[in-house]
């Protein structure tokens, strides 16, 4: 094909199918790269934020992905995963006013207890978390990720992967039952 | 607490949330594929009005920094075009100049956009922003108005540096080309407005959208020649010595938007939208490039005018040139 071709072949491209395919994938994947935020930064409205962003970025380079619908799951996890980074710099550069901000006037701790939902109480515990064990549990159960999956976005090895969730998951569950 | 209840604890996003994201990615779908190649003006009207989305508009490269935002107080009350050698423009492409590297790096914003808003119809979008806003009253076929998105307004500086630009010369072999003197240090003011871009579809294959903002200004230093800077644009994108000397002479800079297309691949003619001059551009489904029974190739139409001060773009896939234009004689 000559250049001047494959250039027109682009002009005004707009192919129904393929339109079909990106509604699909962001139903698909909004989910998981919510539930991703949930877990890594707690529910509301920067999960929300941090959820745009993801996408947006990935939405502007989305076409090199055309042919590679799974790839582009795998990369979105990698921009969220860089969105939540830079998200956790900056707040650490604003902890003092964050930190207050988790704490409501004239609210005890027990009534704070009473009202939260299982994934409000659970937060309090991820927040306990270090930065890899909370995101690798945010990869395995917001974004739904196999150990294998989470090892090979990581670097990690999966028997690593899968000693550090277990560890996590017991000191979560032994928080649990402290809290109960 | 075990394995079944952590996965538990996952929830479908709110669905107002994950409709007002999804009509933000349509806009990005449609800015991506409508703007392709032949239609690089689009950034201009329809991408975010960041100053790093205006610096989009400069994709191609340094034809916008020199032929277009180079004015002393520009308003967009005209449009012109220019036709682009499709291996021009790959060039120009891949040589890969944004506005940040024209201006050396030198880019300060003095307002950030706000985060863009997506609202389900126009009246929302209007009750929200406390302003009117324009809408056709005649639709096409089964046509109806789909999604509403608001880009916001921004403002952005930039000290010229004419280094990248001769070097851009130089990969171009137009050594013959001359930038005026006294541009480096310039400072260039950039307005971008708020944007409004209510999209519409009929069913699931033909769609239009249509854009309206206040003209984007841009400001600069008295006393540039600026018939000289378009000249160099106009080089830029491919016109000969005598040709681009012609046009830079007949053009108004302070008021036309230069829209290059990709020559052989579209057309275009001058229309009254409204009582106001227009600029119709179509891409034929039997452009040069189509193959028969192709998908992806239907023919796309945009026609752009301005009106009390206001750009308006209207753009559709699968719609005759009738309807588009009657579709923008009934914006009101």
């Amino acid at each position: 094909m000559a250049m001047d071709e494959a250039v027109l072949r682009q002009t005004w491209a707009l192919d129904p199918a393929r339109d079909a395919d990106w509604d699909a994938l962001y139903a698909d994947q909004l989910p998981r790269i919510y539930n991703f935020f949930r877990w890594r930064v707690g529910d509301g409205a920067v999960a929300e934020d941090l959820t745009s962003r993801t996408f947006e970025k990935a939405w502007v380079a989305r076409e090199r992905y055309r042919r590679d619908l799974a790839g582009f799951g795998t990369w979105l996890v990698v921009i969220a995963r860089n969105v939540a980074t830079d998200h956790w710099r900056t707040r650490r550069t604003h902890a003092p006013l964050d930190a207050a901000a988790d704490v409501p006037a004239g609210a005890t701790p027990e009534e704070l207890a009473e009202r939260r939902s299982d994934f409000e109480r659970l937060s309090r515990l991820l927040a306990a978390l270090d930065d890899r064990e909370r995101e690798l549990v945010a990869l395995k159960y917001g974004a739904d990720m196999t150990n294998r999956a989470i090892a090979k976005a990581t670097g990690l090895t999966e028997s690593n992967v899968g000693t550090i969730l277990h560890r996590t998951i017991q000191a979560l569950r032994d928080g649990w039952q402290e809290r109960n | 607490m075990d394995d079944r209840f952590l996965h538990e604890q996952r929830r479908e996003p709110d669905p107002a949330f994950a409709r007002d994201l999804r009509t933000r990615l349509r806009a990005i779908e449609d800015t991506q594929a409508m703007g392709r190649r032949g239609f690089r003006w689009r950034a201009l009207l329809l991408t975010s009005a960041a100053a790093a989305a205006f610096a989009a508009s400069f994709a191609l490269p340094a034809v916008r920094a020199t032929a277009q935002a180079a004015l002393d107080l520009f308003r967009v009350q005209e449009f012109a075009v220019v036709q682009v050698d499709p291996e021009r423009l790959e060039k120009l492409a891949s040589a890969k100049v944004d506005l940040g590297t024209l201006a050396g790096g030198k880019v300060e914003m003095l307002q950030e956009p706000l985060p863009p808003l997506a609202f389900a119809s126009l009246d929302d979008a209007s009750t929200m922003l406390g302003e009117p806003l324009e809408r056709p009253t005649l639709l096409p076929r089964d046509m109806k108005p789909d999604s509403v998105l608001v880009t916001r307004e921004s403002r952005a500086r930039l000290t010229v540096d004419t280094r990248p630009v001769r070097e851009l010369l130089d990969a171009m072999d137009l050594r013959d080309v001359r930038l005026p003197d006294g541009l480096d240090g310039q400072k260039i003011t950039m307005n971008m407005p708020q944007l409004v871009r209510q999209r519409f579809v009929a069913g699931e294959k033909t769609r239009a959208i249509l854009v309206q903002c206040e003209s984007p200004v841009v400001e600069l230093p008295p006393g540039l020649e600026l018939s000289a800077l378009g000249e160099v644009g106009l080089r830029l994108l491919g016109l000969s010595p005598s040709e681009a000397k012609r046009l830079a002479g007949a053009i108004d800079w302070r008021s036309t938007l230069v829209v290059p297309v990709l020559a052989g691949a579209t057309e275009y003619q001058a229309v009254r939208v409204q009582g106001r001059p227009g600029l119709l551009v179509e891409r034929p489904k039997d452009a040069p490039g189509a193959t028969a029974g192709e998908s992806g190739m239907h023919a796309g139409r945009v026609v752009l005018w301005t009106n009390h001060g206001r750009v308006h773009a209207l753009m559709a896939e699968r719609l005759e040139r009738s309807e588009l234009l009657s579709m923008a004689e009934s914006v009101r």
